[in-house]
């Protein structure tokens, strides 16, 4: 959909106009978006997709108007309905790999290049994009090594606690100040660091808005893992657990991490 | 209207110090059904809770089909969500409610949410 439309505006308009069945509302979006009108853009497409909930291309376009709004979040969720909807939809893949460069989400993006890669081997866009990657994973490197230097504030409480996954300190700004958690490495719990605070800024606005009163914590559980998302004075502390660890174990698992990470944070102020 | 989630709202709600049940659309944050106490804003609580489980998911990975369970603790009362692909289960509570009993409650209907939906 990028690109001029072919169409002319008065004629896509005509159509949406006439028959409120046709799919020209899509192209109708992408050229008011092109336009630089995310507003009518977007309610001509959310019209859309009522009356065609699966149509792939309305999703791809919905995802450009959110993005072009600066609302990645909601982007991620068109483009990811796409991918589900459409596998071998590559332009999505490649809009989510671009944002996910865009948000230094190294992992996630080799993760979509793959998949891009093996459903488009010769696609030029996707080869500038793999190389894009490895650069910014060269000019990342020198972080990534000040940042595993701090792994240690977290290591004797998880020596302690069976079932322990990892620990957690992330700053106010989403920056991952100490511990680890997955295996896949700093990167990939930079992401995590930045992705649970801006749910922890969620559930804050969600307490507030809803009367209830001050944001305690968060707990995400799966099958395997027990995440928990705990406020400390300038930041959030976030455990994980394995799934059969108990629930009060794990309560009391996060209670120490906390009192250890305020006790750091206390002593970064003097 | 009757839907058929009537009985799975009855049971979330009869556990102690539950104040609203809602089957929840998770993509767009509309409340398919539900039962609350005055007081209770169900529509909001439906839509934002539905956005912090869409992202809860997404930091975790959280992959089509798999089940996920979410919980908002603040001082006043909590807020739990379980579901498996695109409705879940949410349960307003207030702050002395027996918290245990909810999860498992909640967590049963959602599962029954899931086979009612055919995905379990």
């Amino acid at each position: 959909m990028d690109g001029k439309t072919a169409r002319s505006l008065q004629s896509l308009s005509e159509e949406v106009a006439t028959n409120p069945n046709s799919t020209a509302f899509v192209e109708l979006a992408a050229a008011y978006r092109e336009r630089g009108d995310s507003e009518r853009a977007l309610r001509l497409c959310l019209r859309g997709l009522q009356r065609h909930p699966t149509h792939v291309e309305a999703h791809f376009e919905l995802g450009l108007i959110y993005e072009a709004r600066g609302e990645r979040e909601l982007a991620l969720d068109e483009w990811g309905i796409v991918r589900q909807l459409a596998p071998d939809h590559v332009a999505s893949r490649l809009a989510l790999i671009r944002l996910y460069l865009d948000e230094k989400r190294y992992v996630d993006a080799e993760i979509e290049l793959n998949a891009a890669r093996e459903r488009a081997p010769a696609d030029s866009a996707v080869a500038e994009l793999w190389q894009a990657l490895q650069a910014a994973r060269r000019d990342a490197a020198p972080d990534q090594a000040e940042s595993a230097a701090s792994a240690g504030l977290f290591a004797a409480l998880e020596r302690e606690q069976p079932g322990t996954l990892g620990v957690m300190l992330v700053g106010g700004d989403g920056q991952l100040l100490e511990g680890r958690m997955t295996r896949r490495g700093v990167e990939s719990d930079r992401m995590l660091g930045v992705t649970l605070n801006g749910a922890k800024s969620e559930a804050t606005r969600v307490a507030s808005h809803l009367g209830l009163g001050e944001l305690q914590g968060i707990v995400i559980e799966s099958a395997v893992a027990r995440l928990t998302v705990s406020p400390v004075s300038d930041g959030i502390v976030i455990v994980a657990t394995r799934a059969e660890v108990p629930a009060g174990q794990a309560a009391r698992l996060v209670q120490r991490a906390r009192q250890i990470a305020e006790t750091h944070l206390g002593d970064k102020q003097r | 209207m009757r839907t058929p989630y009537g009985n799975l709202l009855a049971k979330v709600m009869s556990a102690p110090g539950v104040r609203g049940a809602l089957v929840v659309a998770v993509r767009d944050g509309l409340v398919v059904d539900g039962r609350v106490h005055v007081g209770v804003e169900g529509e909001a609580v439906a839509a934002l809770a539905a956005s912090l489980y869409r992202r809860a998911c997404r930091a975790t990975g959280a992959a089509e089909g798999k089940g996920r369970f979410v919980e908002l603790e603040a001082d006043g009362g909590r807020i739990m969500i379980a579901g498996k692909n695109d409705l879940a289960m949410m349960a307003v509570l207030q702050r002395r409610a027996n918290t245990g009993q909810a999860r498992v409650a909640v967590q049963r209907a959602a599962d029954e949410l899931a086979a009612l939906e055919g995905l379990a």
